[in-house]
Parts: C-alpha cells; sequence; structure tokens
C-alpha cells in the first residue's frame, strides 16, 4: 500500500514540484498550503507522514507541527525549509529529520525514506519484507 | 396848602385879580427869558462857586426857570390853570438830592421874586403900590411855601429812609453791634448777629446788662467797658472770651465808643466773632512750636553727627589732613601731628606744598592729581609712594585723596596709610610663588633639587638671600643623611663677584635656573664639602631630627654654645650661624638642606624662617612632583603598550562586527533566493531525467522562467540596497505604472486561485517620478500580498487623487499583519518567521521615500491587509 504523505508549503512551485517527485517515487501526495489546514488534515485522514516548510505566513511550521502532534503524536515529520538555521532550535527536534531545501531532494527523499522505516507500524515490516 | 389857597381866596376876593393877574402875564410873557436868564446870573453872582446850588450852568438854569416861569404866567392867566405841583416837587428833589439846604432854596426864590418884580414894576411908576407886585410876592410866597413844604417832606422821607436803612444794616450786619445806655449798662438794642453771637434772644437781650457777657474773670474787661462808655471815651480789645447763654466762650473783639445822635449819648459796642483767626493763630502757634522742635531735633541730631564725626576720625588709623580748595591745611588730626611731632599751630594755614617733601608730592602725579580733586572732585587712589626715611629702609604709604562738600566750599580730605610692612610681606610671598613656579617647571629629580638649591641662594632680591646651601639626603637603607649637592660660591671673593655681576646685570630667578646647562654636580666648588657631610638619623645631630621632626626650619643663631649642635659639625661647615631646612615629600622625609650666611653674615631672622617654612613646603611639593612624575612616564610607557593592544582589539571587534552583519546580510539573502533556486534546480532535474516529456517539460521550463523572474525582482531589491541608486526622474502616469506592473503579475493572479483587480481613477495627473524604480517597489508590494495569501485570494490595486498627492494602495485578502507589528515591517531584514525576507519592504519604503511620499500598512476591517503608498504631484522642471 502506498503511503500517504501531507505535503506543507506555502510556496506553489514548490508545492508542484513536491508533489510531482514524490509521487514519482511511489507516495501519494496531498498538499496544503498553510498550517491550519494540514492540522485538518491530520484530524480527518490517515496520514504517513508530513513534510513541512517552516517559513509560512498566517502559523509558521513550528507551531503547525505542534499542533499536529498534538493530533498525532507518533506521526513522523520531515521538516523541509529555507531556513538554515533553525536546526538547533529545540522545538524543531520534536521532528524526525530537519532538511534544507535544496533543487536535489535526495536528502529530502532519504529522511523521509528513514523516517518512515523507523515507525512501529506493522504495515512498515510487511513492506520491508516484499 | 391851606394857607396858600387861602391868600389866593384873598386876592380873588380884590374882584379887579383876575385883570390883574392877566395884566401881569401880558407884561412877563415877552420877557420869561430874558427873566430866567437874569435870574439864572444872579444865581451865580450870589452863591459862592463851591455852593451845591452852583450844580448847574447858567443854561440850565436859565432853560429849567423859563419852563417854571410859562407855567406860574400860565396860571396867573387862568387861576384854573393847574398848580406846577408836579414841576416843583422834581425840583426840589433835585435840589435836595444836590445837596441844597432850605435856606439856599428860599434864597434862590427870593431872587426870583426879585427878578420878577423888576419886570412888572417897569410897567408902572415906583412907589406905586400897585397890585400887580402884590400879585407876584404873593404867587411867589405861595410857591416857596410849597417849595418849604415839600422839601420838609423830602427831608423827612430821606430821614425814615435813612433810618430804615440804618436800622436794618444793624439788624444784619456781619458783626455783633449792641446799644448800651451808658449810664446803667444795660443792652438798649442788639442786631441779630448779637443773638447768633450770644445765644440769647433779642427779648433777652433788652434791658440785660452787657456785664453778664462777661461773667467771672472777664469781669474786670466788662468794667473798663463800662468806664469807657461813662467818660464817653472809645475802646478796642482782641479776642476777649465772650461768654454765650450755654456757658461756653467764643473769643470776640470789642470795640466799643459813645455816640451822640441828638438825644444823648449812648453807648455803642461792636463784637467781632474771631474764633476763626483765634484757631489759626493756635495753630500758627503750635506748627512754630513743632518746627522749633524739629530744628531742635536737627540741631541735635547734627551735633551727634559731629562728633560721631569725630570719634571716627579719631579712631581711624590713617593720619588726616583736611584742605580747602587752594590746598592750604584746614586741620590735621592728632595723629598726623603725632607722626610729624608738630603743633597744630605749625602745620594749619599752610599750603600742602609746605608740608610734604617735593619728592613724595612729585611720585605718580601726587600733586597734579590733589589739585584735580581740587577742581574738579571725585577721589584718588595712590599706591606705594615712597617716603623718603633716615634709615634708608623704605617706607611706603598708599594715598588717598577725596573731595567732600561742606554747604558751598569743597574741602579735600587727605590720608595716607603706612604700607611697608604689608609690602614687604607681599613681596616675600611673590618671591616664593615665583620659586614655587621654577621648582614646578623642573621635572628632572636631579636639576629640581638643584633648583632648590639655588633658589635659596641665587641672591638678594632674586632668591631668598642666603649665602651656601647644602643639600643631604636620605640613604636607601632610611639610615644616613649623606651630602649631595651644594650651591654656592666657594669664597668671600667669588661671592663678591658674583653679587656684583648679579646686580649689573639685573638677572631674574629664571636665568640663574636656566644658566647652568650642564648639572656638573662633581666640579662644583662646594662639592668637596657637601660630601664630607654625613650623619646618621637615629642619636645624630639633634637639630636634624627636630627639623625632621617638627617638619620646620631649625635655626642655630650662635652654633658653638648650642647643645644641638655638636663642635665637629661646626668646624666643618665653618659657620658659627646656619639653619636647617627639612625637605619631605607626601609626609616621606627625603633629607634636610643647611643654609648659612657665611660671606655676608647677615643674620636670620624670624621672617626669613618664615619664608624658609613655606618655601620647604613648596619644595616639599615640587619634590613629590617630580617622583610622581617619574613614576608617572615608567607607567606611561606600559599604558601605551596597553593602548596599542586595546586598539587592536578594537580593530578585531569591528572587523568582526562587520563581518557579522554582512554575514547576517548574506543569510537573508541566501534565504530568500533559496525557494526560487531549489525549485528552479528541482524541475531542472526533472526536466534532466526525461527530457522527452514534453508535458512534463512545458511545465517545469514554465516554473523555471518563473522563479527566474523572481530571482531577478530579488537581486533587483539586493542591489537596490547594496549600491546608492541612480534615479531617472521623468514625468510619468502613475497607472500606466501599475498597468505595467499589472502585466509582469498577470501569470502569478492567474484569475483562478489569485485574482487581481485594478481600479485606476481616471484621472490622475502625471507627476514626476523613476517609472522602473515606482515598478520595482509595485512589484514588492504584490509580492508581498501573495506571499500573505499562499492558498489563494485577491489583490486589489486601487489609484486615486488625494488633494496635493497620487495614492496607490495594494490590498489583499490574506493572513493580514500581526497585531503588535507597526512600521518595523518596513525595517531591513525585519523578520517573524513567517515573513519574507525582509528586504524587499525597505526597499519599498526607501524608493518611495526618495519620491518624497510616504507609505502605511494597515489590516482591513474583515480579512488581510492594504498597502497605501502616497506621492506627491510634482510638475518637472
Amino acid at each position: 500500500m502506498k503511503k500517504k504523505i501531507l505535503v506543507v508549503e506555502d510556496d506553489k512551485h514548490q508545492r508542484v514540484l513536491l508533489e510531482m517527485e514524490l509521487t514519482r517515487v511511489g507516495y501519494d501526495v496531498i498538499c496544503v498550503a498553510g498550517g491550519k489546514d494540514a492540522v485538518e488534515k491530520v484530524a480527518t485522514e490517515p496520514l504517513d507522514l508530513v513534510v513541512l516548510d517552516i517559513g509560512m505566513p498566517d502559523m509558521d511550521g513550528l507551531e503547525a507541527m505542534q499542533k499536529i502532534l498534538d493530533v498525532d503524536r507518533k506521526l513522523p515529520v520531515v521538516i523541509n525549509t529555507a531556513y538554515p538555521s533553525f536546526k538547533d532550535d529545540f522545538q524543531s527536534w520534536s521532528a524526525d529529520a530537519y532538511v534544507v531545501k535544496s533543487g536535489d531532494l535526495t536528502e529530502l527523499l532519504n529522511e523521509i525514506d528513514k523516517a518512515l522505516a523507523s515507525t512501529t507500524r506493522p504495515e512498515a515490516a510487511e513492506d520491508e519484507g516484499t | 396848602m391851606e394857607e396858600h389857597r387861602g391868600r389866593v381866596r384873598a386876592h380873588e376876593d380884590m374882584g379887579r385879580d383876575a385883570e390883574v393877574a392877566a395884566a401881569v402875564a401880558e407884561a412877563i410873557e415877552p420877557a420869561l427869558p430874558d427873566i430866567a436868564r437874569d435870574w439864572a446870573e444872579r444865581m451865580h453872582s450870589v452863591f459862592s462857586d463851591d455852593s451845591p446850588a452852583l450844580r448847574l450852568t447858567t443854561e440850565q438854569y436859565a432853560t429849567g426857570m423859563a419852563d417854571m416861569l410859562r407855567l406860574i404866567v400860565a396860571r396867573m392867566k387862568d387861576h384854573r390853570a393847574p398848580e406846577p405841583f408836579e414841576r416843583l416837587e422834581t425840583l426840589t428833589q433835585r435840589a435836595y438830592a444836590a445837596g441844597l439846604d432850605a435856606a439856599d432854596f428860599n434864597r434862590a426864590w427870593i431872587l426870583l421874586e426879585g427878578c420878577l418884580l423888576d419886570v412888572v414894576r417897569k410897567q408902572h411908576a415906583p412907589g406905586d403900590p400897585w397890585p400887580g407886585c402884590v400879585l407876584v410876592r404873593g404867587e411867589i410866597d405861595a410857591l416857596r411855601l410849597k417849595v418849604n413844604e415839600l422839601y420838609a417832606d423830602i427831608t423827612q422821607r430821606e430821614l425814615r429812609r435813612s433810618e430804615e436803612r440804618h436800622r436794618q444794616l444793624l439788624r444784619y450786619a456781619s458783626d455783633a453791634i449792641i446799644t448800651v445806655d451808658p449810664a446803667t449798662g444795660q443792652i438798649i438794642s442788639a442786631n441779630l448777629r448779637t443773638e447768633a453771637l450770644t445765644g440769647y434772644s433779642g427779648d433777652e437781650l433788652r434791658g440785660m446788662s452787657l456785664a453778664r457777657l462777661w461773667p467771672d474773670r472777664e469781669r474786670r474787661f466788662a468794667r473798663q467797658l463800662f468806664e469807657t462808655m461813662a467818660s464817653a471815651g472809645s475802646q478796642s480789645a482782641q479776642a476777649v472770651p465772650l461768654t454765650r447763654k450755654d456757658g461756653s466762650t467764643v473769643p470776640v473783639d470789642v470795640s466799643a465808643s459813645v455816640i451822640d445822635v441828638g438825644d444823648g449819648p449812648i453807648g455803642l459796642a461792636i463784637l467781632h466773632d474771631v474764633s476763626e483767626r483765634v484757631e489759626l493763630e493756635r495753630q500758627r502757634r503750635i506748627q512754630a512750636a513743632e518746627l522749633e522742635r524739629r530744628v531742635q531735633e536737627r540741631t541735635a541730631q547734627l551735633a551727634w553727627l559731629t562728633s560721631l564725626n569725630e570719634s571716627i576720625i579719631q579712631s581711624m588709623p590713617s593720619p588726616m589732613l583736611v584742605l580747602d580748595t587752594d590746598l592750604r591745611i584746614l586741620r590735621a588730626d592728632e595723629k598726623c601731628l603725632a607722626e610729624w611731632q608738630v603743633g597744630a599751630e605749625e602745620v594749619e594755614g599752610k599750603n600742602v606744598v609746605e608740608v610734604f617733601p617735593g619728592e613724595v608730592l612729585e611720585q605718580q602725579g601726587l600733586l597734579e592729581a590733589i589739585h584735580h580733586v581740587a577742581s574738579d572732585g571725585g577721589s584718588r587712589q595712590f599706591d606705594g609712594v615712597r617716603w623718603p626715611s633716615p634709615d634708608e629702609r623704605k617706607k611706603l604709604l598708599n594715598f588717598r585723596i577725596r573731595r567732600v562738600e561742606n554747604g558751598d566750599a569743597g574741602q579735600i580730605i587727605l590720608l595716607w596709610d603706612d604700607v611697608t610692612a604689608v609690602a614687604e610681606r607681599t613681596y616675600g610671598l611673590s618671591l616664593l610663588y615665583e620659586i614655587g613656579q621654577a621648582m614646578q617647571r623642573t621635572r628632572d629629580m636631579d636639576w629640581l633639587l638643584h633648583a632648590i638649591l639655588t633658589c635659596l641662594t641665587a641672591g638678594p632680591a632674586i632668591g631668598l638671600g642666603l649665602n651656601r646651601a647644602f643639600l643631604l639626603l636620605i640613604d636607601e637603607n632610611a639610615e644616613q643623611l649623606e651630602g649631595r649637592m651644594a650651591v654656592g660660591p666657594a669664597s668671600a671673593e667669588d661671592a663678591h663677584r658674583i653679587w656684583s655681576d648679579v646686580a649689573e646685570v639685573h638677572k631674574s630667578l629664571r636665568d640663574f635656573l636656566d644658566a647652568d646647562e650642564a648639572l656638573d654636580t662633581d666640579h662644583m666648588p662646594l662639592h668637596d664639602l657637601v660630601t664630607k657631610m654625613r650623619f646618621r638619623l637615629q642619636d645624630g645631630e639633634q637639630f636634624i631630627t627636630e627639623a625632621l621632626a617638627t617638619r620646620q626650619p631649625v635655626v642655630m643663631s650662635d652654633a658653638r654654645a648650642d647643645p644641638r649642635v655638636s663642635g665637629e659639625f661646626v668646624d666643618l661647615l665653618g659657620c658659627n650661624e646656619f639653619v636647617a631646612v627639612p625637605l619631605t615629600a607626601q609626609d616621606e622625609p627625603l633629607g634636610v638642606i643647611i643654609a648659612d650666611n657665611l660671606y655676608s653674615g647677615r643674620p636670620i631672622t624670624e621672617e626669613d624662617l618664615q619664608l624658609l617654612g613655606m618655601f620647604s613646603a613648596q619644595a616639599g611639593i615640587a619634590l613629590a612632583n617630580a617622583a610622581a612624575y617619574r613614576d608617572l612616564e615608567l607607567g606611561t610607557a606600559e599604558l601605551q603598550a596597553t593602548l596599542e593592544q586595546l586598539n587592536m582589539a578594537q580593530e578585531s571587534l569591528v572587523r568582526a562586527q562587520q563581518l557579522a552583519a554582512v554575514g547576517k546580510m548574506a543569510a537573508r539573502v541566501a534565504h530568500e533566493i533559496r525557494n526560487p533556486l531549489t525549485t528552479v534546480g528541482g524541475f531542472a532535474r526533472s526536466i534532466l531525467r526525461d527530457p522527452t516529456d514534453r508535458e512534463n517539460t512545458q511545465q517545469g521550463s514554465k516554473i523555471i522562467v518563473e522563479e527566474l523572474d523572481r530571482l531577478e525582482q530579488i537581486l533587483d531589491n539586493l542591489l537596490y540596497v547594496a549600491r546608492p541608486r541612480t534615479v531617472a526622474f521623468g514625468m510619468s502616469d502613475i497607472n500606466e505604472i501599475v498597468t505595467d506592473t499589472y502585466q509582469l503579475l498577470r501569470d502569478d493572479f492567474d484569475g483562478e486561485t489569485w485574482r487581481l483587480e485594478l481600479a485606476l481613477a481616471p484621472d490622475l495627473p502625471p507627476t514626476l517620478a523613476d517609472a522602473r524604480q515606482l515598478k520595482q517597489a509595485f512589484l514588492n508590494l504584490a509580492k508581498n500580498a501573495a506571499e500573505a495569501m499562499p492558498e489563494g485570494g485577491q489583490l486589489t490595486i486601487r489609484t486615486w487623487r488625494d488633494d496635493a498627492t497620487v495614492a496607490v494602495a495594494f490590498s489583499d485578502t490574506g493572513v493580514g499583519l500581526g497585531s503588535d507589528v507597526g512600521d518595523e515591517i518596513f525595517e531591513l531584514f525585519f523578520s517573524t518567521r513567517a515573513v519574507g525576507s525582509g528586504i524587499g519592504l525597505f526597499v519599498t519604503r526607501q524608493i518611495v521615500e526618495e519620491h518624497g511620499g510616504s507609505i502605511q500598512a494597515a489590516n482591513n476591517p474583515d480579512v488581510g491587509a492594504t498597502f497605501t503608498v502616497r506621492l506627491p504631484i510634482r510638475e518637472g522642471p
């Protein structure tokens, strides 16, 4: 079964890119443009991972992350941001990974894989086996 | 009247009286004017020249009488004709008024009779008692009688009138007029004023004894009054107090006399109320007394002031001379006389030039000044006038000259004070000051020590006037005093030579100090001697211990006899009188200077000691300064090094800060371009993976192009911040600029998720602007709006004219501004995590302000925010 990834990103073109690439490598992708929508989605749909931008108007990524984790404590979150400086922000430690945006999405994809693999969902073990 | 009528009837009874009368009338009538003239002339000859009867002229009489005669003739002709009574009355009144008495009047009529008879007689022979004459006589008689009656009437009338007038006068006179029976003293009558004055009524007064008005003490006066009256004399008295009915008194002037109006003597007393006058006099007396008192007071004051003056003058220390304007001595006070040892009579009256020595008066124009003050006034002061003195010591005086006014004449006051002692003290202090200055200038310790010694010995009036000075310093172990330096001539001959040099060349202390360029202590003349001086601090010479302990100079006037000095030292020094001056710096004893007057033999006086004491204090300070300076110099080098290090550290800090700023800037820039770059990178890689996928390539390329445009925008903003901008102003249409911007935005605001609306006012006037820069600013604002509504929304760009400005508003439906965020959003690098890089809005504001405009941001009432730019409308050059 395909894993479902929620992409939270305010930049339109980034959303297009991420959706395109993540779909290409075999994920189901849902995109939202802001933190509020993200929390809503997490509450209403089964998700396997969240890719989260930090620099967003209205609610910034870290705040959104806290709200998401309030809903689902175990949901893996990979931060994908243009800000390099928040890596050491204690709030970002709640995330499973912190990736600085790049034209080369390799690092992001790797971190997504790692985060999905380390979950204790039985489906993961099943996929690994196959 | 009756008698007259009787006579006339008698005539008529004669039978032929009518014929007679007619005949007489006939005779008189033609001669009427002549009769009148004749009568008038006779009047003039009968009466004396000064008689009132001759008041009228002959002419007037003639005319008057002619009229009268006409009337008489008319009566004769016809006895029914009216009697000329009216005429007679008028005549009589006039005569009376003129002052004619009855006798004169009668005489006039008789004269008239005579004239008429003469005329009538001419008609007849003389002696014939013609009835015509009788008739004339009768007529004239009748008239004469009538006139007399009239006269009497008039007289009586006048009398009555006069009486009445007098009565009125009396009654209403402003003085009290009392008539008194001189025999009894009783009041016969009193006028109204008397009633008012005395308080008694008219009835009470009549019959009252006049004496009642002056009872008691004035009784004597009343008696006198009576006696006067009784003896028909007259008397007047002034301000006699009259007692009124109610007992009060009023002062009156009384004049009493006796008059006789025909029925016996009557006493007349006239009383005049003089209370006003009395009061005035009383006040004048009081004033006079007051004046007298004041004058006495003044006099007493004056006397007191004079005596005070005297005491002051006497207690003043200055002798004083008082001169007149010709410079003659009016007065010399006691001190002056005592000083000159002369008596007052030897000095007073002499001119000032005779008592003051000429050489004194010539100094500083003293005599001229005295003349000047004498003629023009004012005051002058002369300090330091030298008075020749027998014992060669200069006596210095301060003169003060002043002019004072004494009534009409001026006087000159001459005072003088002996300031010799003061001058000497001042001189000593100024010398010390100079020395102190000299010592302060010398920083080098050795030079300073030498300078100190030189100050002591440089010579009389230049230094402190001692002959030789030896410096002994405490050694490092603080156990001994060692002789180090000495200044002064080695021998008496040397001394003499040096001092005569000084006298010729007038060297100053500074010259002395500057003169010794090479401090070659080893070759100084007294060097050998001073190095032999060595004392232990403990158990050493007692005079040294004392000097160091008391920190005061100690003088040995007779060293041999003084137990504080050892015999050996006296031998070594070679002088029986010397002084030891301690040197301390900041409470630490440094050493001792021993000085003497070997060559001049001048004794070291109390005053010298005082000066030396002050000198040693100054020397101590100078030494402390020099020591401190030395430490300072050492310290300074260290400080210099430290300062160098600090400077370097400062520089590195500044550089680090600069780097940090640059770093910060770089980080911001990096962040801002990261998104577009990663997007470009991502899509480029995607295309590269399969270039043949047309759709993918198309979509990717489109997005890449858009992102690259964004990057260019960012670069423009960066460049704007990084370097000075060249502005290119031209007349521009703001609407056109907005429309151009809109073209660029059309791809992003595609009308589906993001809508863009324009609401441009049609009447915008062109204004001076840089179109390219404004476009950049507007792009920034649009981008900012887009970032605020990432999930879509509407941006409205509105333009309108507002007075003298053009307004452009960017209104979005995004997340709006934070509630606590104000103008900071326009600051460079401002950001919350949510908002962008912080360059765009900053640049926008810069551009707007460069156009002389302003920009504001505010939340919309419903959703989103609006940024309003206002640009002033400017005409081109």
